[in-house]
């Protein structure tokens, strides 16, 4: 480990303006822009549509619909979903015409101008609705442990309810965008905002009736993404990409925000019901949870965000009877999709509700409950995987003496006693966040390395980059594997062309998957120059060179250059390849030179995959989760009891990353997602008519965290933990696990609101816990 | 009469004319010259992603200091006169600003889309604070969205500027006075608008009579968005810049003065020494951006029954002062709005500044507001009470609450009823009901009917909690 900071790779163009995004890309010549009309009902048959007047409008020049498209469905796990809306719409925001002009300034013109003719249904927009008309997107699914009917009969207390929790847009400030260029016979050379290139290259080739050889995805960067690019951002590919192979010109589609809102599919809402029964000491003896979520009008990544919320419905905590089942419900809007988190955020917050209700009901610490009920080294989940790597006790006991809990408690209930105006509440939170998709095959990853004989590298991987650093992850793996300066490593941008067949850069494996792929790419270039060395090294230097092999005075060297050998016998230090038994040492860049004119390869192909995992989703049991991110979060809120107003006085953060591998890198992470699951918990508020139209669809009306509302302190730490050897470098994702560190806020807020109820009452909360929830839950205590 | 405008874009002279005088400053930056560091995301002034420095011109050259604004709500024609810089501006030379290497050596960068916005508002604080601390980094950043950092590294980068290494925009670009052509009005003409530009009231009363279809510009921060997204394509506008008395900004005789070119960073910095008011009204009201940009006077012509400044305003007793082509008049706020977004305003009309007397520090005043997130949006509900206390007696009342009816409003009845009355818990709960029962409120994005009631009443209890000695 490199003590000197490492900054983002792409820092100096980020703050100077130079970073390029999609948008950014110059116009070429011919280059026409493309926009998306989409349905302003929320279900409905399409009668008609007219284009006429919106044809009229200067500078618009085509116009393309559901017939023009080879293949007009789509779909990760289930195919239902159509690019362009052909008989029927299903939410507010499907797109049904794509609209081309020459002048950028003409498309909200001829927006405005298109009339579609639309028959209205009857709209499906609540979970509750759906239930009752059964309207549900895969199977219900459930996983058992124990006897929970038995159990919970038998228990001392009972608690039941419902925790109703909201979606949230991802509001990536990049919205999506793409440019398709038309290339000679019939390719098409795609720059996209995704977070799945391979998919991109898929959906248009399928779209479109291509061979996927025709066509290649590059992803440079995106304005950030968070889940909401990993399979959202291809049909805006498909609809650039058509109208490039159509008129033989480059397309340009940006969306707005406003548009971007409306189109595309957020966090998926979920409605989970409840039910725990606890001895006197709170101790948790059976547990069901009935977990329906919002899918929005089709199916998306839902059932896969379903099945990680069914994992984590046991966060932290050893529950010895359980059941929770999951269904996906249809609705009439935008169809969900992933969110930073995924599942995990709708699990977890509804057992961490549960825990802090037992607290209120018997008068008990929230802090002591959660302690008694933690996993215990070599207990197993309620699905079957062992927890071993333990570290959650660790993890309460110190940020209990960190934050200094027990002292602000009492402080807290003293100022709770004498505050009219304002009531304090304090809450800790944890996360047991399993690293893996749950879909086994899809934790794969390829990763090529280009060694040039300046001694400059170019590394390529399927993993994009979305602000998250895992360009900056990869670079650091190809520096230590040769130990040369930083700047003389370059990422290269994300290219179906370099790598194929690759997954979304998601479930925050991004850095796990394809650093390891680099990782064993550079182990196979260092294992052949190594052979070299060795014998480059016996030989005398007069036979070295370039002139002297040119001549072919000299006897090629020969070595064993399968890939399969991973032996690396010399030490790469500091620019210099040395023979540690001989201290013979040569410079990188003239072992390079010999291994040229010694036709040695200087590019190698890594591939990986996560071992050891499997997980039966109809038994609903097994490994899925190579290894655990573990945290715990302390925070304080105040509550304005006037006007519902909630400040967060301080969160303290105790994280188990492994060896991180870039310290500030992940600084970053942790605290960007805890502030974004803070968004979802308590300011971002997704507002629908009676008609399913959206009406916060900006910032003006949608409001993310701003610097205000972060943590007044704030206070971030990681433990040391040498353990975790399974991993790239024995580091931890950490992508997505703290964002639900952030439940802590809401369950202070719980906390808060619990000090003015009478008998114990437990407050109810929503998600989010707006301004508008906290104070008209406070007239009900 | 020009035909064109000229303003100083890092450093170099531009003069815009045609179609390009219409676009929005952020497009004429993006697409007409190439500098695609300025970001646009939301296209409303609320995100930040588009900031850049502007010096306006101002006909006291003392006063041509450069502020941050939202590029993406300023139109390109506001520009006149003006010395502007974008995040290429920065690092002219290839030599990256302090603040730049700031944010790189602090991580201040994820995805790096709203990074430019960020340097460009931090710019704008070390332009303005010598010394700034952890409050004025939150306050210069209010107006920027991060979605990656949860802003902890950029904070840190704001705080972590070495002022020794610091170059001020105006020292790098040291704002160039064109106090010679903004002397001459400006007209231009294309297919679908028409730019006007007076020197005097005289001529601009005259051309708003003429055309009942002028809107006129300032800030542009609220018609900015309105023709971003599409919901307004003006077809004649006129824009007041170049009439000096319209800059007037002052506190004489007791009384504050503000002209309609005025922004409300100019009013905040006016009034703040002048007002005792706890929340020093303005404060945490909108970004920096936007008040650098937006006008008082703009604020009160726009009539949004929600509108930040107007309660405030309307519970200082203020005066609308007109000038039209029969002369000069005043009316005063409370009776000004004649209903949603309808003026007292005749069509020659137009409004020049805003007055109001400097309170006494016996009167007992405070201003909230209530919104979904506390800073940078839009109120559910405002209020601003002003109260005269005679022992524990009201001897007079003031109340402006916004949002709960179709204009801002004065609670006249409900203030002359009360007169007298003792501050004790059961008078207060009977204030509240007052107040309560007297507004009739909408249900929309911001709040139901009965939040919005309940807001109202508590706002007072909390007010007579704070100032009245509840």
């Amino acid at each position: 480990m490199s003590s000197k900071k490492i900054t983002h790779e792409s820092t100096k163009a980020h703050v100077t303006g130079y970073a390029e995004y999609i948008d950014d890309r110059p116009l070429v010549q011919g280059e026409v822009f493309v926009d998306v009309y989409y349905s302003q009902v929320a279900h409905g048959k399409i009668k008609n549509i007219d284009l006429e007047e919106a044809k009229n409008v200067d500078g618009i020049i085509a116009f393309f619909t559901a017939k023009d498209l080879h293949l007009n469905l789509w779909g990760n796990i289930f195919h239902d979903q159509p690019y362009l809306a052909d008989q029927l719409v299903q939410y507010v925001g499907e797109p049904i015409v794509i609209i081309v002009s020459e002048k950028r300034e003409s498309l909200i013109l001829a927006k405005k101008k298109i009339k579609v003719d639309i028959e209205e249904l009857e709209p499906v927009l609540s979970i509750a609705k759906a239930r009752d008309k059964k309207m549900f997107i895969g199977p219900l699914r459930t996983i058992k442990r124990g006897e929970p009917d038995a159990e919970m009969k038998k228990a001392q207390h009972r608690i039941s309810g419902t925790i109703q929790m909201q979606g949230q847009d991802h509001f990536y400030l990049e919205s999506n965008a793409c440019i398709a260029y038309p290339k000679e016979d019939g390719q098409i050379e795609i720059h996209a905002s995704s977070q799945h290139p391979t998919e991109v290259q898929q959906m248009v080739s399928e779209a479109l009736g291509l061979k996927q050889h025709q066509v290649v995805c590059i992803v440079k960067r995106m304005g950030g993404a968070f889940g909401g690019k990993e399979s959202q951002a291809g049909p805006f590919a498909v609809y650039a990409a058509l109208v490039a192979k159509n008129l033989k010109r480059p397309a340009r589609l940006i969306l707005t925000k406003d548009d971007d809102m409306h189109i595309t599919g957020k966090r998926n809402p979920f409605e989970n019901q409840y039910e725990v029964g606890f001895d006197n000491d709170g101790r948790i003896l059976a547990m069901k949870f009935e977990l329906f979520s919002d899918g929005g009008a089709y199916a998306d990544l839902s059932t896969a965000i379903m099945e990680r919320a069914m994992l984590h419905s046991d966060n932290a905590y050893f529950i010895p009877n359980m059941f929770v089942s999951g269904q996906v419900c249809k609705t009439h809007t935008a169809p969900n999709t992933a969110f930073r988190g995924f599942g995990g955020p709708k699990g977890m917050i509804t057992v961490e509700n549960v825990l802090e209700e037992i607290a209120i009901y018997l008068g008990k610490d929230s802090f002591d409950i959660r302690q008694l009920n933690l996993y215990q080294k070599g207990q197993h989940t309620h699905y079957g995987q062992e927890i071993d790597d333990n570290v959650l006790p660790e993890l309460f006991e110190k940020i209990r003496k960190t934050s200094d809990y027990d002292k602000r408690k009492n402080h807290i209930a003293e100022f709770n006693k004498n505050s009219t105006m304002h009531s304090r509440g304090i809450s800790v939170t944890a996360i047991k966040f399993g690293i893996s998709f749950t879909t086994r095959f899809l934790n794969q990853a390829n990763a090529l390395v280009n060694v040039f004989l300046d001694g400059s590298i170019q590394v390529s991987t399927g993993a994009t980059e979305m602000g998250q650093g895992v360009y900056t992850k990869i670079a650091q793996v190809v520096q230590e594997a040769f130990d040369i300066p930083m700047e003389d490593i370059r990422v290269m941008p994300t290219s179906t062309e370099k790598n194929s067949n690759t997954s979304a850069t998601a479930a925050s494996s991004g850095s796990d998957l394809n650093g390891r792929a680099a990782e064993l790419a550079c182990d196979i270039i260092r294992a052949r120059l190594s052979r070299l060395a060795l014998q480059v090294l016996n030989r005398p230097a007069e036979l070295r060179g370039r002139k002297v092999a040119g001549a072919g005075s000299a006897p090629e060297i020969i070595i064993d250059d399968s890939s399969s050998n991973l032996t690396c016998e010399v030490e790469f230090k500091d620019g210099f390849v040395i023979d540690p038994k001989t201290n013979n040492k040569i410079s990188f860049k003239d072992l390079l030179q010999e291994a040229y004119i010694n036709r040695i390869s200087l590019s190698a192909y890594g591939f990986y995959r996560y071992p050891g995992i499997y997980f039966n989703k109809e038994t609903g049991q097994g490994k899925p989760f190579f290894y655990y991110t573990n945290g715990v979060a302390v925070s304080e809120v105040s509550l304005d009891k006037y006007t519902g107003e909630i400040k967060v006085l301080r969160s303290d953060i105790l994280m188990d990353l492994g060896r991180p591998q870039n310290r500030d890198i992940d600084m970053g992470q942790v605290t960007g997602a805890f502030v974004q699951g803070m968004g979802w918990l308590t300011t971002e508020k997704l507002f629908y008519n009676e008609k399913g139209v959206l009406k916060t669809y900006s910032p003006s009306t949608y409001k993310i965290p701003s610097v205000h509302d972060i943590p007044r302190e704030f206070n971030v730490e990681f433990i040391e933990n040498n353990l975790n050897d399974r991993n790239l470098k024995g580091s931890k994702a950490v992508g997505e696990p703290p964002l639900m560190l952030a439940i802590s806020v809401w369950t202070a807020v719980k906390n808060a609101m619990a000090c003015h109820a009478e008998n114990k009452k437990i407050p109810k909360l929503v998600v989010p816990a707006s301004q508008e929830a906290v104070l008209m839950g406070l007239q009900e205590l | 009469m020009r035909n064109s405008i000229s303003f100083y874009l890092n450093g170099v002279k531009k003069e815009v004319k045609g179609a390009d005088v219409f676009l929005p400053l952020s497009s004429y930056l993006r697409y007409e010259s190439r500098l695609t560091g300025t970001k646009v995301v939301c296209a409303e002034g609320d995100c930040g992603a588009c900031t850049v420095m502007v010096a306006k011109w101002h006909p006291n050259a003392q006063e041509n200091k450069y502020f941050s604004i939202n590029s993406c709500i300023a139109m390109t024609f506001s520009m006149d006169g003006a010395n502007l810089v974008t995040v290429e501006g920065l690092s002219a030379n290839e030599k990256l600003s302090e603040v730049q290497c700031s944010m790189m050596r602090n991580f201040g960068g994820q995805c790096g889309f709203c990074t430019p916005g960020f340097v460009m508002s931090i710019t704008n604080m070390h332009e303005h604070k010598d010394k700034p601390d952890m409050q004025n980094a939150k306050n210069y950043l209010t107006g920027n969205l991060c979605r990656c950092t949860g802003y902890s590294p950029i904070l840190n980068a704001a705080l972590d500027v070495d002022t020794a290494k610091h170059v001020k925009v105006k020292q790098q670009y040291p704002p160039v006075d064109m106090a010679q052509q903004m002397s001459e009005s400006i007209l231009i003409q294309n297919e679908n608008c028409e730019y006007f530009a007076p020197t005097t009231l005289q001529e601009a009363s005259a051309y708003k009579e003429k055309h009942s279809d002028v809107i006129v510009f300032s800030g542009s921060t609220d018609l900015g968005v309105q023709i971003n997204k599409g919901h307004l394509q003006p077809k004649r506008i006129m824009s007041l810049h170049l009439i000096k008395e319209l800059y007037d900004c002052e506190a004489k005789n007791s009384e504050i003065k503000i002209g309609a070119r005025v922004t409300l960073s100019e009013t905040q910095n006016l009034i703040e020494d002048h007002v005792p008011s706890k929340d020093r009204f303005l404060h945490i009201f909108a970004s920096p951006q936007i008040k650098n940009a937006a006008t008082l006077v703009g604020n009160i012509a726009n009539a949004s029954p929600i509108a930040d400044t107007t309660p405030v305003l309307m519970a200082l007793d203020s005066v609308v002062d007109i000038y039209g082509q029969i002369g000069r008049r005043g009316v005063e706020l409370k009776n000004f709005y004649l209903g949603y977004k309808k003026l007292d305003l005749k069509k020659d009309e137009i409004i020049t500044h805003i007055r109001f007397k400097i309170p006494t520090p016996q009167q007992k005043i405070n201003n909230y507001k209530v919104s979904q997130r506390r800073d940078l949006d839009i109120s559910t509900v405002n209020a601003s009470f002003n109260f005269e206390m005679n022992g524990s007696q009201i001897e007079s009342a003031r109340i402006a609450l916004g949002g709960v009816a179709a204009t801002t409003i004065r609670l006249s009845a409900i203030e002359d009823k009360i007169k007298g009355l003792e501050i004790n818990k059961k008078n207060v709960d009977e204030i509240k009901k007052l107040i309560s029962d007297s507004i009739n409120p909408l249900s929309d994005v911001r709040g139901t009917a009965d939040y919005r009631k309940l807001l109202a009443a508590n706002l007072f209890e909390k007010f007579a909690q704070e100032q009245l000695g509840l």
